[in-house]
């Protein structure tokens, strides 16, 4: 990758191009997630028969998973922090953090989708199984690729290939979680807490 | 070549072609015209067009004028001192930007004006009518005339029609071009109440008697193009005919009339009945009047009546008739109906041979 | 150590020739993609005008049985499609990518190996949907494919999986695209060259990537939508369980109408190269043409419902989307001024570029008149699904899209191969295009309104329309001559075309401060502008430094992970069609080490 190498490429705003096209690749992401949570909405109140959200979110259980995803936001802050002053251990251990956290997460949804199953609601069951699983799967999945994307980095850190010099790939990945925890927190709030 | 600039080649060959065009605006040769407006909800559709046509077609004259007006002017010439580089001029951006907003205002004022007076609700004494939609034709219902019909329709002139518009299957476009705009019908699950049954609506007065083409116009599958159908305006005594002569009065269900002396003498219109009403046929369609009731086919009660076969595959003639119901598929490809030999839709071959597909082909053009 | 490369055609040595095929698969170089891009659009623009002839055959009388409805419907799915898809957008992106880094001063995109692989996604999602030909199950659903026809109920066959699939892997390619193009053109621009100092092509391609980068998002999640339902028994648009098919229209269209202006800015940018430069002055009211252009990008977003006059919104809705899109012929009207006054004291060359321009405006103008008719609902109802809408949008896809294309290729053919067209060729095939074009369609104002729907694959005899589609149909023969005349002046003046120097037109912009072919690397040293048209304000001091010795630079090298990777992603989304569940596994595994390789490939 170019981000970070010894040849400054002289850029017109003085920003990294892979950041600056990071940030536009999230901003697509966030109409692709903002139909899919439209489409939620707008199918909301329109399912024929039930499990309906009501009867079946458990909102404190998902609560804690929100919570676990936020930490999980802070440790990527302090991972980067580490690495960007070439700290090997507080960076191993930080970035293992957000990977354990977002892997808890996973595990949670897991759990819910499992539960939900067997409580009835699936994809094909009425209009809230199928757009709440296609949208919190849409999630799950890019949290998922984050956490293999933060593994490789890991190792990346454990050979020694991750010094200061090129902490911008982990700043990078660091600006993919935080985009999927506020994605979530949208998720979060008008799915389960607004009624 | 002629050292006329190319510009005006361009523009004469253009103004000639749009005049021999607008020749063609006609008459009533053309059987589903915008043109020729028989109702109020077209005739307001129509004035909306024209005021557009005026202010737009002004500024199209205009561009045109002025690009041929440079093309005359400023062509390069031999010798020409190099241009003025002008790089704007505020003062043009804002008359050119001001004038096109006030004429967008000339237009859109009385265009929506006629979006709300042409979605007006009906009045409480108009006429209702459901229309719906199907794979590929249309169904009519009267409901407090207790008629049900198919690809073809009454209305009285000089009455409000209100028409009330689902589909059963697919999204359908219903249009009948000289009555007025066309809408979209949509799938309504049967059975559906409250906003799921959403429909769509079409309000109208017809102004003068006369049988209007239309046909489907929202891509609805492999049979799209064949699916006509005719709204027969006729007077209010007509009407109310029409209306008596298809109404199920529920004096039906009388046996089929005994055929003379077998072999004697044959009366193809009397056994073609008999046939009809013993086979599958009333599986899928209903005649007012007797033991047929089906529902998943069009309802052909006075089919005879009816200019075409198949909303729109062939004229109606008893030959046509036979050639559909020996096989649909002939005359209209990807027809749901099931041939004498074939299967469709899942419905099984309906066996009928020959001579039986004759009489009831005579049976079906007898109910006029 | 860049390579200096002089790339004449047919000059290389056997060995060099041998590898073509490599260095075209591996290339990264923004040039060489455009070509790809380039050439590819117009493989597909011949599929799809074959597509179009065939139709337009059938219909040339009513009730022909030329070919059947199945096949005719396949045909009018795929032609627009393709016209779209595979032809609209590549082709606007062969010339960003070919263009645009010239005009700002750049060595490449931002993103070289990224930009190679939304070529080969592009192209093997092009393949993929037109492979569905060879199974006699091509899409068949049209080109805005409305649920809930296309629900595995209705549409029980393979023909909207190779559609929905197909076109999901495009979208990726031209995302992926429109991040590429964004950052080049925010980052990677020469100095002095502010924003507003910036051709007016490039602005244009910078409007359309910002449009690409959100409208193409919410297509991907309607066709995932779409996809779920059919794969996976999801019910999005199932009426049943209380699914709308309203919603794939909302979303569909959400996409649609931006999709509309990504198709026309690139070629307004075009034509705004294109008239100053055969006027020999300055485009008028550049900054005036810079907001019209980003007002009509943003407006564009608010009045996709004009698309759906007839689904009976209500008549509040009816009247803010007519009001929206009226608003919008603002701006638009706008820019055909400023290209009139642009010319309007100049010194007007008319060679077959700037005939190709000026054609487009006038054409596009009529188009976007029937445009002001379509916005006003009430008389749409009429309109809507009619001939009447072909024909407008074929006058301003074909008026500005296609005319403005046309002229931006013979205008920047001199540049990519070193040659000019012909000009004699250049002009009659010109005439046959133009006249064909309205032969063809100023017809269809009447078929429309005379009552004939779209999408039918015959008509009746009763609707008196056998005179207008015959016409259209003899014009669309003409039309066909007109491009196959293109095609040859296109070959043969690779080889035979007048040779052209660096800057043969006199044009004031950066891209021609360099060779005719460019050498690999653009520029020998970046230069610093201080003007709009450097070339005209500062010629010497430019092409001192683009002419000059030689700085020290980086090139991207070469790489095969962006093809291998491409080969993946759309294997993955071919791969939904083997009904087993696991079938995309092995697809995404694929990817997966494609994108692992790649991100770690040295590339210094």
């Amino acid at each position: 990758m170019a981000a970070n190498s010894a040849v400054a490429h002289r850029t017109s705003t003085g920003l990294d191009s892979w950041k600056l096209g990071f940030w536009v690749f999230l901003g697509s992401e966030t109409l692709f997630f903002g139909s899919l949570i439209s489409t939620y909405m707008v199918y909301k109140n329109e399912s024929v028969v039930g499990p309906f959200p009501t009867e079946i979110l458990n909102i404190p259980l998902t609560s804690v998973s929100t919570f676990v995803l936020l930490m999980s936001s802070l440790a990527m802050v302090i991972a980067l922090d580490a690495v960007q002053r070439g700290k090997r251990a507080g960076s191993l251990f930080w970035i293992m953090a957000v990977i354990a956290l977002g892997a808890l997460f996973i595990g949670f949804q897991a759990y819910e989708f499992t539960h939900f199953y067997h409580e009835g609601l699936t994809l094909q069951t009425n209009l809230f199984g199928s757009s709440f699983f296609i949208l919190t799967g849409f999630h799950g999945a890019h949290v998922t690729l984050g956490v293999i994307w933060l593994a490789i980095l890991w190792l990346d850190a454990l050979r020694g290939k991750l010094p200061p010099e090129k902490s911008l790939r982990l700043e990078i990945a660091g600006l993919y979680w935080h985009f999927v925890d506020i994605v979530w927190i949208a998720i979060f709030t008008l799915i389960y807490l607004i009624e | 070549m002629p050292h006329f600039p190319t510009s005006w080649r361009r523009w004469h060959g253009a103004l000639l072609l749009a005049v021999g065009l607008a020749a063609c605006t006609g008459g009533t040769e053309f059987a589903q015209t915008t043109f020729h407006p028989v109702s109020d909800f077209a005739d307001a559709l129509n004035r909306v067009f024209i005021n557009t046509f005026g202010w737009t077609i002004g500024i199209l004259v205009l561009v045109l004028v002025l690009l041929v007006a440079v093309l005359v002017r400023f062509r390069e010439r031999p010798g020409a001192p190099h241009p003025r580089q002008i790089h704007g001029n505020t003062r043009l951006e804002i008359l050119w930007t001001v004038i096109p907003a006030v004429i967008v205002t000339f237009i859109a004022v009385p265009t929506v004006q006629a979006v709300f007076t042409t979605q007006r609700r009906p009045a409480a004494d108009a006429l209702e009518i459901e229309v719906i939609g199907h794979q590929w034709w249309w169904e009519f219902r009267y409901a407090a005339e207790g008629v049900v019909t198919a690809n073809q329709f009454y209305i009285p002139v000089g009455r409000e029609v209100h028409l009330r518009m689902t589909s059963a299957d697919v999204i359908h476009s219903f249009w009948v071009p000289r009555l007025g705009g066309k809408r979209d019908v949509m799938p309504v699950p049967r059975g559906a109440e409250g906003v799921a049954a959403r429909a769509n609506h079409i309000v109208f007065v017809a102004s003068e008697p006369g049988r209007f083409r239309g046909q489907c116009a929202e891509y609805c599958g492999e049979a799209h193009a064949i699916m006509a159908l005719f709204s027969v305006a006729v007077s209010s005594d007509e009407y109310a005919a029409w209306i008596e002569s298809m109404r199920d009065t529920g004096a039906a269900a009388a046996p089929a009339e005994p055929g003379p002396a077998q072999g004697v003498q044959s009366n193809p219109v009397a056994e073609g009945r008999q046939i009809f009403l013993s086979k599958t046929c009333i599986a899928c369609h209903a005649i007012a009047n007797t033991t047929a009731r089906g529902i998943i086919g069009p309802n052909l009660t006075r089919f005879g009546s009816r200019p075409t076969v198949g909303a729109g595959a062939a004229p109606m003639s008893q030959e046509n008739v036979e050639q559909w119901i020996r096989s649909p598929q002939s005359l209209k490809a990807g027809a749901l109906m099931p041939g004498a030999q074939a299967a469709a839709a899942g419905f099984p071959p309906t066996g009928l041979t020959d001579d039986e597909i004759r009489k009831v082909a005579a049976y079906l053009v007898s109910l006029r | 150590m860049a390579t200096v490369d002089t790339h004449v055609p047919g000059a290389a040595p056997a060995a060099a020739r041998r590898s073509v095929v490599w260095d075209l698969m591996t290339t990264v170089d923004h040039k060489k993609i455009g070509i790809l891009y380039g050439v590819s659009a117009l493989v597909f623009l011949l599929i799809g005008g074959l597509e179009a002839l065939i139709m337009r055959i059938q219909l040339s009388r009513p009730e022909n049985d030329f070919i059947s409805a199945d096949l005719y419907n396949q045909l009018f799915t795929m032609h627009g499609t393709t016209m779209v898809f595979l032809v609209g957008m590549p082709i606007a992106v062969a010339f960003f990518n070919y263009i645009v880094p010239l005009q700002i001063g750049a060595r490449d995109v931002a993103f070289p190996r990224l930009n190679a692989l939304s070529f080969w996604i592009f192209l093997f999602g092009a393949i993929f949907m037109n492979a569905s030909f060879f199974v006699g199950q091509a899409p068949n659903g049209g080109w805005f494919g409305y649920a809930n026809l296309t629900s595995r109920t209705y549409s029980p066959g393979l023909n909207i999986d190779f559609w929905a699939l197909g076109l999901q892997a495009l979208g990726v390619a031209s995302i992926m695209g429109g991040i590429n193009f964004v950052t080049t053109i925010i980052n990677l621009r020469a100095p002095g060259m502010r924003l507003m100092r910036m051709p007016l092509f490039t602005w244009m391609a910078f409007i359309t990537s910002f449009l690409i980068l959100t409208a193409l998002p919410v297509l991907a999640v309607a066709l995932f939508l779409l996809t779920f339902d059919r794969f996976w028994g999801t019910l999005f648009f199932s009426t049943t369980a209380g699914g709308d098919p309203m919603l794939w229209q909302h979303l569909f269209w959400l996409f649609g109408h931006p999709e509309v202006y990504i198709l026309i800015l690139p070629a307004f940018g075009m034509i705004s190269e294109v008239i100053p430069t055969f006027s020999r002055k300055p485009l008028f009211g550049y900054a005036v043409m810079v907001y019209s252009g980003a007002l009509i990008g943003l407006i564009g977003w608010g009045v996709w419902a004009h698309h759906m006059f007839a689904t009976g919104m209500g008549p509040i809705a009816d009247a803010y989307f007519t009001i929206s899109t009226m608003i919008i012929a603002i701006p638009t009207g706008v820019k055909i001024f400023n290209w009139i006054a642009t010319m309007w004291g100049g010194s007007v060359r008319l060679n077959t570029a700037m005939l190709y321009a000026i054609a487009a405006v006038a054409t596009f103008t009529m188009g976007g008149v029937s445009g002001v008719m379509h916005a006003t609902s009430p008389h749409n109802l009429q309109q809507t699904d009619t001939y009447f809408v072909v024909a407008h949008f074929h006058y301003v896809l074909l008026g500005g899209l296609v005319l403005g294309l046309f002229g931006g290729l013979y205008y920047w053919y001199p540049k990519i191969t070193g040659r000019f067209m012909n000009e004699r060729l250049g002009k009659i095939s010109f005439w046959f295009y133009f006249l064909g074009l309205h032969l063809t369609f100023l017809p269809m104002h009447w078929t429309g309104l005379l009552g004939m729907p779209r999408r039918v694959f015959t008509y009746s005899s009763e609707l008196g329309l056998d005179t207008l589609n015959l016409m259209s149909t003899v014009g669309g023969f003409v039309q066909a001559v007109g491009v196959l005349l293109l095609f040859v002046n296109v070959f043969r003046s690779l080889k035979s075309g007048e040779r052209a120097g660096r800057n043969p037109w006199g044009a004031a912009t950066l891209e021609w401060a360099t060779e005719s072919p460019p050498v690999e690397h653009n520029f020998q040293k970046i230069p610093t502008v201080h003007s709009r048209e450097p070339l005209w304000l500062e010629r010497e001091r430019i092409e001192a430094d683009a002419f000059g010795p030689a700085e020290p630079m980086h090139m991207p090298p070469s790489s095969y992970w962006p093809i291998v990777t491409a080969a993946g992603v759309v294997g993955t989304f071919a791969l939904f069609l083997v009904p087993v569940w696991w079938a995309p596994l092995p697809g995404f595994a694929w990817t997966f080490i494609g994108v692992l390789n790649w991100a770690y490939e040295p590339t210094h």
